[in-house]
């Protein structure tokens, strides 16, 4: 097939290029391009890759909107320009936490043509229960979604990385314990030790993404272990070890970029189970908590309006499931991309 | 005689686990900031009162005494006293547990029923339309949340169509007079599936998914094996292949899946319940954490793991007796 013929090329026209630049970084960042040209063949991973890059761009402009405003707007030269906290949404549309009594105003009285739910030119999705316009609670909620999630995983996979990169360079009892920890750790349901995290230590949306994080420590610790046993082996680690390079540079800049490539795999599917959860933690009331939208929040919320409005309870949950979708099928083709013995 | 051997080695080998389980546990609840005395008596308590309750509840003692103390009850079946209900942990769960164990058994049976013959089909159809559609519905599948997914079938079939209750399972052992519109044991399993269909697809859709996409990829690997080409150049028919040669060299990585599917299904049903009402173990953790029921949190905690590390057992087992490779640990 072409791939394996535009891989020798890659391969080689990268090596040489890069050669003097440092000999280390040459073998995984051919990889990276190589695997990057295979992603954008794949229509399916490179849709799924569009649809992150568009969520995250959401997440950064309304997280700037939700947070630098407000940091701008306590000093007086920023106020003068009328920034202030949500001053982009209140431009466009009205802020998606006000519940003061105009927006109040704006919810028409249930029974008439535009009841709540039903979308005019000012509110496509319509309002929700308290008058806020959903469609900008949606793209407000893509800010908690991406941010959680991306952060859940990486506590997971730095936590993952630690552990398991340790445990598998010194082996012995070292990786004993630490392997019979994840394993219990790994005993209880992702979910119920989430919650136990949560009861332990109160509900908010910061202990639940911690709690995310270290409940996914365990997947990714026996992930990089067992790359790291089969790499520990190599002749270039022997050479390191033999030229008298200390452990901790041989784990950092050989062990690990050489184990990376299924953890990326792992990373990118973690981020939408995580993104699942934290939505499922909010949903039962112990992540993000009234006002700041979130979508699970939103569907909490939904749940006592569904004859009223039943689109309420289907929006969020599409919003959910179309980022999943995302992260999974670029999952998938990093998968397919860095396995070539799988075609499919 | 091995298989036994092996199985109860493998039983053995999952206390130390659950040892574990019950250290972190104790320790995530004992990290708690508020001790559920403080919560219970409010903010100006009266010493003598803190006291008595404190003695009670065993928390006068040192923390490794009473993990000595908790571990001597576990083995007796007693995790202690909810705050909350004033009743015995264990007596809790025993009510909430075959709710829940419903659900899951059900949705389990309900997902490898639909996936195994769906990645079967698509394996053998690859690249044609049922290939295609079967995996984005499996796409689909594991990237939905499920109590989404219930509150969309609610909004169909109970609200929009009205044919499917929401709320109130019935437990189809429940005696017929106990349950409204069934006469007969008969209409009570009737009643029963009703109130069952709509949370065990919510659960069961994920599971379902996720037990398919293994099913093709492990059965298109296997079609792809030297023997099973063999068996084509020898004019085996294809159905024969698929049917003799294939299909249960395919299968042991999906029983992995199974087991392993069992963590996302607690989860899954903490969620279920809690849409469809259900008084399971998951609506039992989340309101007793809600009540900072302390006990009790750590006694769901506790069962919900024993559950798991029972399915994955079972797995286990069941691989060693479908994969006669696998060597029970004897000598080589």
């Amino acid at each position: 097939m072409a791939t394996t013929h535009s891989d020798s090329e890659t391969l080689g026209g990268e090596s040489v290029e890069d050669f003097d630049e440092s000999e280390q970084s040459v073998e995984a960042r051919v990889g990276w391009r190589y695997t990057l040209s295979q992603v954008r063949e794949d229509p399916t991973a490179f849709g799924g890759f569009l649809v992150i890059v568009a969520a995250a761009v959401v997440a950064v402009v309304t997280t700037i909107d939700a947070v630098v405003f407000e940091f701008l707007a306590q000093y007086q030269v920023f106020a003068q320009f009328g920034v202030e906290k949500y001053w982009l949404a209140k431009t466009v549309w009205m802020s998606p936490v006000q519940e003061s009594a105009d927006t109040t105003a704006l919810l028409p009285p249930v029974g008439i043509e535009n009841a709540y739910g039903q979308g005019t030119w000012a509110h496509p999705l319509g309002t929700d229960d308290r008058g806020r316009d959903i469609l900008l609670r949606l793209i407000y909620g893509t800010r908690i979604a991406i941010m959680v999630g991306v952060l859940a995983t990486a506590i997971g996979l730095v936590g993952g990385m630690v552990v398991g990169a340790v445990s598998g360079y010194y082996g012995g009892w070292v990786d004993d314990v630490l392997m019979r920890l994840a394993e219990t750790l790994y005993a209880i349901p992702f979910l119920v030790l989430v919650l136990a995290f949560i009861a332990a230590f109160g509900r908010s949306i910061t202990f639940a993404m911690i709690g995310v994080g270290v409940a996914s420590i365990p997947k990714f610790a026996r992930l990089i272990r067992s790359r790291v046993v089969s790499v520990r082996e190599d002749e270039y680690v022997e050479a390191a070890k033999a030229a008298g390079v200390r452990d901790r540079n041989i784990i950092l800049r050989h062990v690990i970029p050489n184990s990376f490539a299924p953890v990326l795999v792992q990373a990118t599917l973690q981020v939408g189970t995580a993104i699942i959860i934290i939505a499922g933690l909010s949903f039962l009331g112990f992540g993000i908590q009234p006002p700041t939208p979130s979508w699970g929040q939103m569907l909490s919320v939904s749940r006592d309006h569904m004859i009223a409005d039943p689109w309420f309870s289907i929006w969020p949950g599409l919003c959910i499931l179309v980022t999943v979708v995302a992260f999974n099928m670029f999952g998938d083709g990093l998968r397919d991309a860095l396995d070539p013995r799988l075609d499919n | 005689m091995s298989l036994i051997r092996y199985s109860t080695r493998r039983v053995l080998q999952a206390v130390p686990v659950l040892l574990g389980v019950v250290a972190i546990t104790f320790a995530l609840i004992n990290a708690a900031p508020g001790n559920p005395v403080d919560i219970m008596l409010g903010p100006s308590p009266n010493q003598a009162a803190v006291e008595t309750l404190k003695a009670k509840y065993g928390l006068d003692q040192p923390i490794h005494i009473r993990f000595w103390k908790y571990l001597v009850n576990l083995v007796q079946l007693d995790m202690g006293r909810s705050i909350y209900y004033d009743a015995p942990v264990t007596a809790k769960i025993a009510q909430r547990l075959p709710a829940t164990l419903l659900l899951m058994g059900s949705s389990f049976a309900f997902a490898i029923a639909a996936a195994v013959p769906l990645g079967v089909v698509s394996a053998q159809r690859r690249n044609k339309p049922t290939d295609h559609l079967t995996r984005v519905v499996s796409l689909v599948g594991v990237s939905t949340p499920s109590f989404w997914i219930g509150l969309v079938l609610i909004l169909v079939f109970s609200f929009h169509l009205g044919v499917l209750p929401a709320t109130n399972l019935v437990m189809p052992w429940a005696p017929p007079s106990a349950v409204a519109g069934a006469s007969t044991r008969l209409g009570v399993l009737v009643v029963a599936g009703e109130h069952l269909l709509l949370p065990m697809l919510s659960l069961g859709t994920l599971q379902m998914a996720a037990i398919t996409r293994i099913e093709r990829s492990s059965m298109l690997e296997v079609l792809s094996d030297d023997y099973v080409r063999l068996a084509r150049a020898y004019g085996v028919k294809e159905r024969t292949i698929l049917r003799k040669h294939a299909f249960r060299n395919a299968q042991l990585p999906v029983i992995t899946i199974i087991g392993l599917q069992l963590t996302t299904a607690i989860g899954g049903a903490v969620l279920t319940e809690t849409v469809f009402e259900i008084n399971g173990m998951g609506r039992l953790i989340v309101s007793s954490i809600s009540r900072q029921d302390f006990p009790l949190v750590m006694g769901t905690t506790l069962v919900f793991a024993f559950v798991f590390v029972v399915g994955v057992i079972l797995t286990d087992i069941s691989y060693a007796y479908v994969d006669p490779r696998v060597s029970y640990g004897d000598q080589e």
